[in-house]
């Protein structure tokens, strides 16, 4: 009776045990005391094989840190800031002559480009596409293997998407966005 | 009989080895779920509601918007109006909906609140997010569809009706607190208002950024339309409404929509963006930059919520109510003690910063 007792003890130890050394590598959400965490499968890996932005000679990706880029291409003309719910990180919004470059935090990255927005025709694509241009001109730029749904033409390369919003048959916005972080 | 004997040695063995088991798992799972009222304290206030008696003649519901922006305190003084806020940080309108089930299980307040923020997301957003809503639910029906309709890909709906399958990885980060608060939480809120005390005026705030398409999904609209029925059948007003913020932005087509929606079905729909009449400034009634309101904003736009309830809805007031008059009371004193403890904290920041 004694020994059988033992045993039962000694199960219930090693499943306890099982449950919580089998847990070191497959945290899923929430980092401790905060109920708060990241999202594993959708963190961008730092690198980006998809379309890039160019200003001042630097390439700008989504999916990479911010902090490279402000050194090459220098301060924005203004800065938001705008924490989310519960502690969960900080999205910021650059703001430069003629785009903003949005951040949000990323597992590996503190500050990672989740998107670039061309916002008027001080600037323009590496492919010469900027605000007021046509369609047929985004195509001419880009090729027509694209996908299109309520005037937006979306460009997808990696994993981020180019999108150009078609309003008058004209560019009406230039989007390059991270599919992990929008 | 020696049969017999044998047989019931054994069933009590069985029996009692089980109880030990699962007492001692329970143990364990209490131990290791995070412990919402210290830290992030976003995800306490759900579960804190059971614990208010349920007299409100208003109920609340959404996310940030609402629980950091209205004061229950302000509605009782001033309008004698018996609040309860149910939020979670970005609730999304399906846990909505079923937090309004959930709630009128327990009572039919007069009026519902629904912050429809919220109807821009079609998917569910972050695991995290998710839990600090449905962890705090009471089991039930309500519970079950919030967490199958909530759930991300790699979510599973027996980690949240065994939350050790999910926290079992937090063994070598448990503090002091985890132990302490094993079976007691401390309340963190008044009436499910979270208290802001700092200021970061509003500055910079970006123009939105264009969308291909701003209609509302199907998804969004089917739980909207349950909560209208819900609040039809118990015969509960529903006011839908976009607290005042400057970020996000709230698209003039996102409004237009909500307008015709209300009007279509009959309700109210109140919309404080840009609203003059609050008498706000997002220079010093703001504590993260426009997002959210302090505790100044949210008295000031209480008093506005308040005067605008009792207008358009004839809401009443229960300040002849004995009981719940001896309890605000109480609450009023945890509110200027909880008020006075956050400024000094505050002033003590500043000092070291």
């Amino acid at each position: 009776m004694k020994k059988k007792l033992v045993s039962l003890m000694l199960v219930v130890m090693v499943c306890m045990f099982s449950l919580v050394a089998c847990g070191g590598g497959d945290d899923k959400g929430n980092d401790g005391n905060n109920g708060g965490g990241g999202d594993a499968a959708n963190t961008p890996n730092g690198s980006s094989s998809g379309y890039t932005f160019e200003y001042k000679g630097t390439s700008i990706s989504v999916n990479t840190a911010i902090e490279p880029v402000i050194e090459k291409i220098g301060e924005p003309s203004s800065k938001f800031e705008a924490p989310s719910c519960a502690g969960q990180g900080t999205d910021f919004i650059y703001t430069y002559s003629g785009f903003e470059i949005d951040t949000s935090p990323a597992e590996n990255i503190t500050n990672a480009i989740a998107a670039i927005i061309i916002v008027s025709d001080e600037v323009e694509t590496p492919e010469g596409i900027t605000i007021g241009n046509t369609k047929e001109e985004v195509e001419a730029a880009y090729g027509t293997d694209y996908t299109e749904s309520n005037g937006m033409m979306t460009y997808a390369k990696g994993d981020m998407k180019l999108n150009f919003l078609i309003k008058n048959n004209v560019v009406d916005s230039v989007q390059y966005m991270s599919n992990a972080l929008n | 009989m020696k049969r017999k004997k044998i047989f019931w040695r054994r069933f009590l063995r069985v029996t009692v080895s089980g109880i030990i088991i699962c007492s001692m798992l329970f143990l364990l799972q209490r131990l290791l779920v995070p412990k919402y009222s210290v830290g992030t304290q976003d995800g306490a206030m759900i579960a804190e509601y059971y614990d208010d008696a349920p007299k409100h003649n208003l109920i609340i519901i959404g996310d940030s918007e609402m629980y950091e922006n209205i004061s229950p305190l302000v509605l009782w003084q001033n309008y004698g109006i018996n609040c309860y806020i149910r939020g979670s940080a970005q609730q999304l309108i399906w846990q909505s909906c079923y937090l309004l089930e959930d709630t009128l299980r327990h009572e039919t307040p007069e009026a519902v609140i629904i912050n429809i923020t919220s109807m821009q997301y079609a998917e569910p957003q972050k695991e995290s997010y998710n839990r600090m809503t449905l962890e705090g639910m009471r089991w039930s029906t309500s519970k079950v569809k919030a967490i199958f309709a909530s759930m991300t890909e790699e979510e599973s709906f027996w980690e949240y009706v065994f939350p050790l399958l999910r926290y079992h990885s937090r063994w070598n980060d448990l503090s002091d607190d985890d132990f302490r608060l094993m079976f007691s939480e401390e309340p963190v809120s008044l009436n499910g208002y979270m208290m802001q005390v700092g200021v970061k005026p509003a500055e910079n705030v970006p123009e939105g950024r264009p969308l291909a398409d701003y209609t509302f999904s199907d998804t969004c609209y089917e739980y909207l339309d349950k909560i209208t029925a819900l609040c039809k059948e118990h015969g509960v007003e529903l006011i839908l409404m976009k607290s005042p913020s400057v970020y996000p932005v709230w698209y003039d087509e996102w409004d237009a929509q909500m307008k015709e929606y209300a009007q279509k079905n009959q309700i109210k729909y109140l919309n404080c963006v840009n609203n003059d009449e609050i008498g706000l400034n997002f220079r010093t009634d703001t504590f993260d930059g426009g997002l959210h309101l302090n505790v100044g904003g949210a008295e000031i736009y209480s008093n506005f919520l308040g005067k605008w309830l009792q207008s358009e809805t004839g809401i009443s007031d229960l300040r002849d109510d004995a009981e719940l008059s001896k309890e605000w009371e109480q609450k009023a004193a945890d509110y200027d003690a909880k008020k006075s403890e956050k400024y000094k904290e505050l002033a003590m920041d500043s000092d070291d910063s």
